[in-house]
């Protein structure tokens, strides 16, 4: 009972404190988003239509609008500018605030992505066991030609190609690609001049 | 008190039988991410059950009877993998749940993979494996490196250089491979 009396006075002191440092919309509740694999600077979300936030640390992280919220009063989170070729999606970005939703939204975002791949030249015939692999990425190269691994990697990632497995009785050797050595800074757009020479 | 808990004990047994209530558990439960064979289960250093790749329950043939404890253990691991059970369920007291319900959860090793680092003078050196380890750089004077994360039984690697240290080349040996069951030491990087 005594408890009920002074949690009711805490909320009072808590809104008159409120009150005291003007906070613009009346709130006391900060709208919260969730985001994740962001890789580079230049994210900015806005709240109904203002109050924008501007995000410019690499990674997954929480962060607040500034304006805070009353109780159940409406947000509608939309992306105002994306960095550069990354490609951000909002889910659960509407709703009404309350201890419950303030941090439902989420923006994930992540970097266009791009095919890696070249040509390979000196292959005796077909089918001798050529491998080749981007880290844990492998592809076999069955003859002469150009190859590019399944899964496109995103810009601004790494790449390095690899010889996993030798052609039977030759020798293959990796050049090309952003560094002249087969590997780069995945730029935008496709890879397609990694080189492999086999002899 | 303890009268009062042995009565409802009493009861509840009483019940059971008078409804024809479970007298038998089955001592089995759930597995995830079993992927190789190998997995040997043993109940109270007893029974024993071999379970297959890709196996997603187990259960031990014999069963056992309300408020007989059982404890099972993992006598053998599988292949390339290590299991665990989840939060203590894997010992208790028959009719103390309605079922018994072991958790077991498995995932691959992983093993590191490092290299030695020779004639480096220069700063600048910076390393990949594809696109997974991100940049791994190597500082003027190392004489060894090793990729931020260890990688799991099975994976491809391969190491390449992205940057020239200043005024220098390197080359790679033995970059790449496949993950066996253990650390992979024999990477090179010779500096010119």
């Amino acid at each position: 009972m005594k408890s009920k009396y002074l949690s009711a006075a805490a909320a009072l002191l808590c809104v008159a404190g409120l009150a005291a440092c003007g906070g613009k919309g009346n709130g006391s509740i900060a709208l919260g988003v969730q985001v994740i694999g962001l890789d580079r600077a230049g994210l900015v979300l806005q709240n109904n239509g203002g109050d924008d936030l501007e995000i410019n640390t690499a990674g997954n992280a929480n962060y607040s609008f500034k304006t805070l919220m009353a109780q159940d009063a409406a947000f509608n989170v939309t992306i105002k500018a994306t960095p550069a070729n990354v490609t951000c999606k909002l889910a659960n970005n509407t709703g009404k605030i309350n201890y419950y939703t303030y941090l439902q939204t989420t923006v994930t975002c992540s970097a266009d992505a791009f095919t890696l791949g070249g040509s390979v030249k000196g292959l005796n015939g077909t089918g001798t066991g050529l491998v080749l692999a981007n880290g844990s990425q492998t592809l076999s190269v069955a003859a002469d030609g150009t190859w590019q691994f399944p899964t496109p990697i995103g810009n601004g990632s790494v790449y390095g190609v690899t010889v996993l497995t030798q052609p039977a009785g030759q020798k293959c050797t990796v050049g090309g690609g952003d560094n002249g050595l087969g590997a780069g800074v995945m730029p935008v757009k496709p890879v397609d001049y990694v080189t492999v020479t086999c002899s | 008190m303890k009268a009062k808990l042995l009565g409802a004990a009493l009861l509840a047994a009483a019940a059971l039988a008078a409804c024809g209530g479970k007298a038998s558990f089955v001592i089995g439960g759930t597995i995830s991410g079993l992927s190789n064979s190998g997995l040997k289960l043993q109940n109270n250093g007893g029974d024993t059950l071999d379970v297959a790749s890709g196996a997603t329950s187990f259960s031990f043939p014999n069963s056992i009877g309300y408020g007989t404890e059982y404890k099972v253990s993992i006598l053998q691991q599988p292949q390339h993998m290590a299991c665990d059970f989840l939060g203590g369920t894997e010992h208790g007291s028959a009719g103390h749940t309605t079922s018994i319900n072991i958790q077991i959860s498995c995932l691959t090793r992983t093993y590191t993979v490092s290299g030695t680092v020779q004639g480096l003078t220069a700063d600048g050196l910076v390393l990949v494996n594809g696109s997974e380890s991100g940049r791994i750089t190597v500082a003027k004077g190392a004489t060894s490196f090793s990729l931020p994360s260890a990688l799991p039984v099975g994976t491809a690697y391969g190491i390449t250089i992205l940057t020239q240290p200043a005024g220098q080349a390197c080359t790679v040996e033995n970059g790449s491979g496949v993950m066996g069951d253990g650390d992979r030491t024999d990477v090179k990087v010779v500096c010119q």
